[in-house]
């Protein structure tokens, strides 16, 4: 289980880093060598799509989403849990859906033949990547429908403000 | 279906999602596939789903956001931030209220490097806010400045609500943030004379500071110099055109991870928590980006765009006073709405409305985001102002609101001045073309 | 008396481009009074319902009713109807396009078998816009390129160039900063993104095309009562497709006397034996297709070859 959590938080941070070293070198030889990388361009938005999908899962678990907090942040402690509760049963039907539909997808991609433009690497196999990423985010969010969280710092109206990513 | 009527559902289902405290991005992606079901059938919308999601997740430009946000999060995890903060307090510190004067200066050079406003804010409560209180700096104050401070993240380039923008009206991501240099200029500048006019008023909140010797003001800045020469690599590269946002992103978040570890500073532990965040961050602004895409086509097939240009140009308020009317809806959600959603919910509507009154779509971007910049502080719901409450908890939130009620009207003079002189944000990018 | 419907139909390009205005639009007016106005077509341009990419499957899965789609778009998927991108292949793009619906009746129902295949066209066609004079393929060795589809990219790679992949508007930045030495677009969008400015040199020849299709999806068309789907067959086939583009080639070539005209231009017209060399370079694309097409199990040579004499008979070959 920890092997897991570790892996949804690994996999796409080492990928985003695949991604930094990938364009920055691209940039680089482009003006080095007066050569990009070829495929440059294909490799890092397939490599995104991974690393946001798993990126999805994570933020669930880590509450980093954005929410609409105006009305939830009025509620007592009780109520707060009980509608962070329902959030993650919606949450979860609609990260089902995605998931669904994502998978007919990665299997339309596959049926299509789809290619980068330069190597000719298949397209689906990202799109499968990407789509362990949803089928995480599923399950996280299955587990916080199960066992929700019931900690001190979720019912603090403040704590998810903390998180510093945001816009 | 009656096409108003399903409107009238897909807003509503959209808010009643956001109040159950479903994230917004899904909210509005479950609401988008209901309403484009209620029209099309629900077999053609979810296949809708099925491309769009997957297409707005591995779009190339996208890279940019979790990019930038990468750089920000190096330069803070490895302390290049408070180095910062200690060369603005080493050139701003020595008059009176001189250390708050040197926040807002600190929170425009971390605004250079960081693309989002909570993220500056967050920074800077933690290096900034301990600082002034033990210089006796009242709460008001301190807070007020970090909280406004904190809004220079999304105006002055890289930022996040402009890249969005960019990215849905099609706009050149590079032209927006030339655009938004001098606006951004402007505010460190008015913000600095906000808090010369409060110590006028209200000596108490600030104390005198002490004046740094001239040697060690030079030495704090070449400690800086690598960041500075990144910086101006970064953004001299997009306006230069040397290469895209995406691969300025890369290049900064590359370079911040270079100097992070050749400053000693940075571990690789380190290095692996600010990709964790910049995952998750990045993950949770792509999820609004796609749920706004698949609301956007609903909006699309229901013609609600033209719909509301309609009644707006009916209502013959002018071009300007078209505009005051925008930029107010977006303001009053931007009071409870997080600016990303704000944008993402509402340009795709008035961004027609925009360029067929003749003004320019790259000025008006730098407009937005100086307005939902002000839902960031204001009550009821500021990100900013929960950021810092979330890290000082012992401070009053309502002693933060009061605190940068000043700003905010420092802030609507600035959209007042940019309305009537759109010189200012036009000029860079005109000279780039 | 039929019912009415309304159909949406979604392309690419914004609505001051000759697609929107001089092939969409009197198209929808054609099929809608050849229904005595019982079918309205809702035009959805600058990929408002959706990513050029995903114009295919959007008219498959019914998202839209009508889509317009490039055909090379999507490497790998449609690998016979590609071989009409080879470049140096088509120099009249309307006749050509009349060839190539005719060409590709054969095979469309194998290989775009999810949608109605309405139309087939050409674009306006392009050349290479450049820095440097180029006029022999040697010219691009060492050059950065953007190009605008696998095939040209195919020919640029043989050549010694550097293929690039940006959108149009990426481009015209990045040509003007130096990042990109020469682009693949067509006359107009060159003058119109102000690509121009430092591109000074444009070769006079159509060295590509991009094929594309106007697809109708299968159970919308369905729906239709029989005046209406004889009102969309009579504006479909192969007499459509030559028609239909003529205003979009007309554009483009509007395009080319622009900077014919233009001080400090220059139109680099290819001599026959410097033809020649791209011919051959461009024949190289061609064998890389074939065997591409092999693996699928069909015969690119031949089908190769009655697509260039569907072209030859129209007098529209290279
Ligand atoms: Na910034
Ligand atoms: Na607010």
């Amino acid at each position: 289980m920890r092997i897991l959590r570790s892996a949804l938080d690994l996999v796409p941070a080492l990928l985003l880093m695949c991604m930094v070293l990938l364009t920055a070198l691209s940039v680089m030889s482009r003006f080095a060598i007066n050569m990009p990388l070829p495929d440059d361009y294909e490799l890092t938005r397939l490599l995104l799509g991974i690393v946001v999908c798993w990126g999805v899962a994570g933020a669930f678990r880590n509450e980093s989403h954005i929410y609409l907090d105006v009305f939830w942040g009025r509620l007592s402690d009780k109520v707060k849990n009980v509608v962070s509760r329902i959030g993650a049963l919606i949450s979860f039907l609609i990260m089902s859906g995605y998931c669904a539909a994502l998978f007919i997808k990665v299997q339309d991609t596959m049926r299509a033949h789809l290619q980068t433009l330069d190597f000719g690497i298949p397209i689906w196999g990202f799109q499968a990547a990407a789509w362990l990423g949803i089928l995480a985010a599923v399950l996280v969010l299955l587990k916080q429908v199960v066992s929700p969280a019931r900690t001190e710092s979720v019912s603090d109206p403040y704590a998810t403000a903390e998180v510093a990513g945001r816009t | 279906m009656d096409t108003n009527l399903v409107i009238c559902i897909g807003f509503g289902l959209m808010l009643f999602l956001c109040a159950l405290r479903v994230p917004i991005g899904l909210a509005m992606g479950a609401a988008g596939m209901v309403g484009f079901g209620l029209l099309t059938g629900f077999t053609p919308a979810f296949k809708l789903v099925s491309h769009s999601v997957i297409t707005t997740f591995s779009d190339y430009t996208m890279g940019l956001i979790p990019l930038f946000v990468l750089m920000g999060a190096v330069v803070v995890a490895s302390g290049i931030s408070a180095s910062m903060f200690r060369a603005a307090q080493a050139w701003f510190g020595g008059f009176r209220g001189g250390l708050a004067t040197a926040t807002i200066a600190a929170c425009g050079g971390f605004a250079a490097i960081c693309g989002s406003s909570a993220a500056t804010a967050a920074t800077m409560t933690r290096i900034g806010l301990p600082e002034m209180r033990g210089y006796g700096y009242s709460d008001r104050l301190a807070t007020g400045v970090i909280a406004a401070g904190g809004t220079l993240g999304i105006l002055i380039p890289p930022s996040i609500a402009l890249a969005i923008y960019g990215l849905i009206t099609q706009q050149s991501i590079g032209l927006l943030f030339m655009a938004a240099i001098v606006p951004g200029l402007f505010a460190v500048l008015f913000y600095m004379l906000t808090v010369r006019i409060w110590i006028w008023r209200r000596p108490q909140d600030a104390p005198t500071g002490q004046p740094t010797p001239m040697r060690e003001r030079v030495s704090s800045l070449s400690k800086l110099s690598p960041m500075l020469l990144l910086i101006i690599l970064v953004i001299g590269g997009i306006y230069g055109g040397l290469f895209t946002p995406t691969e300025a992103g890369a290049i900064g978040a590359a370079g911040a991870i270079v100097i992070s570890f050749t400053m000693g500073s940075f571990s690789g532990k380190r290095l692996v928590e600010a990709l964790i965040e910049s995952v998750h961050t990045g993950a949770a602004i792509i999820t609004i980006l796609a749920g706004a895409l698949l609301f956007g086509y609903f909006l699309t097939i229901t013609q609600t765009p033209q719909k509301i240009s309609t009644l707006l140009m009916e209502a013959n308020l002018g071009a300007y006073g078209t505009l005051a009317v925008i930029l107010l809806v977006m303001l009053l959600l931007g009071c409870i709405m997080d600016a990303t959603a704000v944008v993402l919910i509402t340009v795709p509507i008035v961004y027609p409305i925009i360029t067929q009154l003749g003004f320019d779509p790259i000025w008006f971007g730098v407009v937005v985001t100086m307005t939902v910049e002000i839902g960031m502080i204001s009550p009821p719901f500021g990100l900013n102002v929960f950021v810092i409450k979330g890290l000082s908890r012992q401070t009053d939130i309502w002693e933060i609101y009061k605190g940068v009620t000043p700003f905010i009207l420092a802030d609507i003079l600035r959209i007042v001045l940019v309305c009537a002189f759109p010189a200012l944000v036009m000029f860079l990018p005109n000279l780039m073309k | 008396q039929d019912s009415n419907v309304t159909l949406r139909l979604s392309h690419n390009l914004p609505t001051n481009n000759a697609l929107h205005y001089g092939v969409m639009e009197p198209w929808a007016k054609a099929v809608s009074e050849a229904s005595g106005d019982s079918i309205k077509i809702d035009i959805y341009p600058a990929q408002q319902l959706g990513a050029a990419k995903d114009h295919y499957n959007m008219a498959r899965d019914g998202i839209v009713d009508i889509a317009f789609y490039l055909v090379g778009i999507e490497p790998g998927r449609f690998p016979i109807v590609s071989g009409a991108e080879i470049p140096f292949l088509v120099s009249d793009n309307d006749k050509g396009s009349r060839a190539l619906y005719e060409w590709y009746s054969s095979y469309m129902d194998t290989e775009m078998p999810d949608v109605k295949v309405c139309a087939m066209f050409y674009d306006g066609g392009g050349s290479i816009h450049s820095r440097k004079k180029v006029e022999v393929p040697e010219d691009l060795q060492g050059m950065k390129i953007r190009s605008p589809n696998k095939m040209a990219a195919e020919l640029y790679r043989l050549a010694g160039g550097a293929p690039i992949q940006m959108s149009a508007n990426d481009a015209a930045e990045a040509v003007e900063r130096g990042v990109v030495d020469a682009v693949s677009f067509p006359w107009k969008l060159t003058t119109s993104l102000g690509a121009d400015r430092v591109l000074k040199y444009h070769m006079d020849a159509k060295l590509y095309s991009l094929a594309t299709a106007l697809l109708i999806n299968k159970s919308s068309y369905d729906a239709l009562s029989d005046k209406q789907k004889a009102a969309i067959d009579q504006n479909c086939g192969a007499d459509a497709s030559e028609h239909m583009p003529r205003a979009w080639t007309e554009y483009e070539d509007e395009g080319r006397e622009i900077l014919k005209n233009k001080e400090g231009h220059e139109i680099v017209s290819l001599s026959p034996e410097h033809l020649e060399l791209w011919k051959a370079m461009s024949a190289n694309v061609r064998a890389a297709w074939e065997k591409e097409v092999a693996a699928t199990g069909a015969d690119g040579a031949r089908i190769f070859d009655e697509l260039k004499s569907k072209l030859d008979s129209y007098n529209a070959s290279y």
